[in-house]
């Protein structure tokens, strides 16, 4: 059995779990929605039950998709910025990582159940683990505290949501970068240059030397195309660290498709030449690839052009103020509800509290039996 | 006579363990004398202590001490009794002293029916004499057979004896042989694992040593492994010992585990590219630094695995549509199955 490059990308977790059309991308994100707006309408009016200085009568207004896709994006755009500016100076594995950690995140759950705010140091935090440049937890919180948004920041608020987050993730933590490909690319333009140098290709290399000189290099001298590799990969990289990673291409394509959009729109004719040597003997595939290519290059190329609204984004926040889920605001306490001892600071709900208390009184008590507690709850 | 008479004739067995065993003439017990031997005389089976006996027929043939025995006893018949039932005693006695006599082998007979009779005939008379039933008259028998027979029961014992001989004989030849078997087994064995051992050796230093083609001499190297490999199926393949009478049936038989192959990390999963071609050489400063960096390469850092990678990186889904390709994506879940656990939805 041979693992290719196709069998490896179909048995990842980033292909398996994390990729969707276009139109299932669309009503997940409806369905978490409406979800949301569901229980979130409840669990107020069982706050302004309990609470008899709340007016009663103010409507329940939730956030709609879109804003919810306008806050997201708005905070992935901090996130990139935050991760990668001082005091975090973090490369853009991690925090590429981290985007995408937020944003798979937000598939499953609503920004009016768990405030981005709340999530998104959690998943920074996360990503330095998983893509090894982790940093102490006390150290992250205090460089967190000299940001104006999380001034109070504690290693506790920094925590609390990541069992939610691991979750939602379906614990999975690969994510496969389109960027990481460029150095490929790279290689492969040496191998071509190196083609053209001793006059005769690799067994099984398609394309005539002729070919490689005339079509492919232009009829430029082979030792100054290094420059205009140079050039292509400059243009590719920036879209790849930027408008791929805030966009939604990473759950719609694989990551040689982003790779060669990003290089597409680089220069067009180059890549689609480019685009005969893997694809030789196989024109089926070729017209498709090219397509999903042409696709996510126009993903790409509007998520460049797209630039955060902040009036937008400040009625979003202002709106998403009334509505968030008052259940879910204290992740701190809620975490430490999950806990064992999490009832002696009072946080936790009273009848969840009793029954767990009762529940370990017995089991203390069963411990003293003669031949212990038994092996099955009744 | 009736059966129960028997009892009146020989003494109650009596156990030795039984601190309280007492001589019946003398009436001192093992209690006080723990070195007190008791033996029987075969005329009566009457037992009685060793000083008894001394005392009594030291001075020649006396009548037996027990009240209503009365039977002429010789000091040089008593014996210690073999065995603790003095019945079983007497019983092997009067056996061993009728087969003596009524001594013929079923070669002697001219049908199996012939012989069975004659068994019968002795069966009954020794079974007679052991239980008291007309015991003059057996007696009588066996004197008149014995008178009339007096030729062939000494020819038959002779040639029981040389039966006997003979059987010895036997044994002590198979045994013999069975030796010089295993010694030829085992110096075969060792012959052969020398001249294998040598071979080895032989091809092992000639490659140390480097001269000469290394695939050439491990050819010729094969040749005499083979060569004593020939030797070794030879000595496997000599006949069987011959039967000597004695087999154990029904053995399983053990199953030899089989050469070990190497082992494999991926389970026979190989990596290739299906996109992208490894050239042979890439000139790119870096990698050309990396291949002289001791820093790098010491770690046994392979460029061609990195170039390999990279490659790999380059073209990964390549040929995957997301929600086109059933067939790769069930592949891949395939893949997936086998390497890790699949995940379950908690969310």
């Amino acid at each position: 059995m041979s693992l290719t490059e196709d069998t490896l990308y179909a048995s990842s977790t980033q292909f398996r779990l994390w990729s969707f059309t276009p139109e299932k991308l669309v009503s997940l994100r409806a369905e978490t929605n409406a979800f949301a707006t569901k229980n979130i309408t409840k669990a107020i009016k069982r706050a302004r039950a309990s609470d008899e200085t709340d007016n009663k009568e103010q409507k329940i207004d939730c956030l709609t998709m879109e804003e919810e896709q306008t806050l997201i994006n708005a905070y992935c755009a901090q996130l990139m910025h935050l991760g990668q500016a001082k005091p975090f100076s973090l490369p853009v594995s991690v925090v590429g990582t981290a985007v995408q950690f937020f944003k798979r995140f937000y598939l499953s759950n609503s920004p009016m159940t768990y405030h981005p705010l709340q999530i998104l140091p959690a998943t920074l935090f996360l990503a330095t683990k998983t893509e090894s440049r982790h940093m102490a937890l006390k150290d992250f919180a205090e460089r967190l505290r000299g940001l104006t948004a999380w001034k109070t920041a504690t290693p506790d608020e920094v925590i609390a949501p990541e069992f939610i987050i691991t979750q939602a993730l379906r614990f999975s933590f690969s994510v496969r970068h389109p960027y990481r490909a460029l150095s490929g690319f790279r290689l492969e333009m040496l191998g071509l240059l190196e083609v053209v140098r001793a006059r005769r290709g690799p067994a099984g290399f398609p394309l005539a030397v002729e070919d490689v000189r005339g079509k492919l290099l232009g009829g430029r001298d082979p030792e100054a195309w290094g420059e205009v590799v140079q050039r292509m990969h400059e243009t590719a990289l920036k879209y790849l660290h930027g408008a791929a990673l805030l966009s939604d291409v990473y759950f719609l394509y694989a990551p040689a498709h982003i790779t060669f959009a990003a290089l597409h729109i680089a220069d067009p004719e180059f890549t689609e030449m480019f685009l005969e040597i893997p694809l030789r003997n196989k024109p089926e595939l070729k017209a498709r690839v090219l397509a999903t290519v042409l696709a996510c290059k126009v993903v790409l190329l509007e998520a460049e052009k797209r630039r955060v609204d902040k009036e937008e984004v400040a009625r979003v926040e202002a709106k998403l103020a009334l509505c968030r889920d008052p259940e879910k605001i204290d992740l701190v306490g809620l975490n430490r509800a999950q806990k064992r001892d999490a009832a002696e600071d009072g946080q936790l709900d009273e009848k969840v509290a009793k029954k767990r208390r009762l529940i370990r009184e017995k089991s203390a008590r069963d411990a003293e039996d003669l031949f212990g507690p038994g092996l099955v709850g009744k | 006579m009736s059966r129960t008479a028997l009892h009146n004739d020989v003494p109650e067995r009596i156990h030795p363990e039984d601190g309280d065993e007492e001589c019946p003439i003398c009436h001192s017990k093992r209690y006080l004398r723990r070195d007190m031997r008791f033996l029987i005389n075969p005329e009566c089976y009457h037992r009685m202590c060793e000083s008894c006996i001394d005392r009594i027929f030291s001075h020649g043939p006396a009548p037996c001490p027990v009240a209503g025995c009365g039977k002429t006893l010789r000091r040089h018949r008593f014996r210690a009794p073999t065995f603790q039932d003095l019945q079983l005693e007497r019983e092997v006695d009067i056996r061993k002293r009728v087969s003596q006599v009524f001594n013929k082998q079923e070669d002697d007979f001219d049908t199996l029916l012939d012989y069975n009779n004659y068994l019968n005939d002795v069966e009954d008379i020794t079974h007679n004499l052991i239980h008291n039933i007309e015991v003059d008259a057996m007696e009588q028998r066996l004197r008149e057979y014995e008178a009339a027979n007096r030729q062939a029961i000494t020819e038959n014992s002779k040639r029981s004896n040389q039966g006997m001989r003979d059987e010895k004989r036997r044994l002590a030849s198979e045994k013999e042989q069975a030796r010089l078997r295993q010694q030829s087994a085992a110096s075969e064995a060792q012959a052969y694992k020398a001249e294998r051992d040598a071979a080895r050796r032989n091809v092992i230093s000639q490659l140390a040593t480097g001269r000469g083609d290394a695939d050439t001499i491990a050819r010729r190297g094969q040749t005499v492994l083979k060569k004593s490999k020939a030797l070794r199926e030879q000595y496997e393949r000599r006949p069987e010992p011959v039967d000597t009478g004695f087999q154990v049936k029904g053995l399983k038989k053990t199953v030899k585990a089989g050469p070990v192959n190497p082992y494999d990390p991926f389970d026979g999963l190989t990596a290739k590219h299906e996109y992208g071609i490894v050239h042979d050489n890439y000139r790119w400063q870096p990698l050309e630094q990396a291949k002289k960096d001791r820093r790098i390469m010491a770690g046994g850092y392979d460029i061609d695995e990195y170039c390999s990678r990279m490659l790999t990186d380059l073209y990964v889904g390549f040929g995957v549509f997301v929600g086109e390709d059933e067939d790769v994506a069930t592949a891949g879940a395939g893949m997936a199955a086998m390497t890790d656990t699949v995940m379950t939805d908690v969310s």
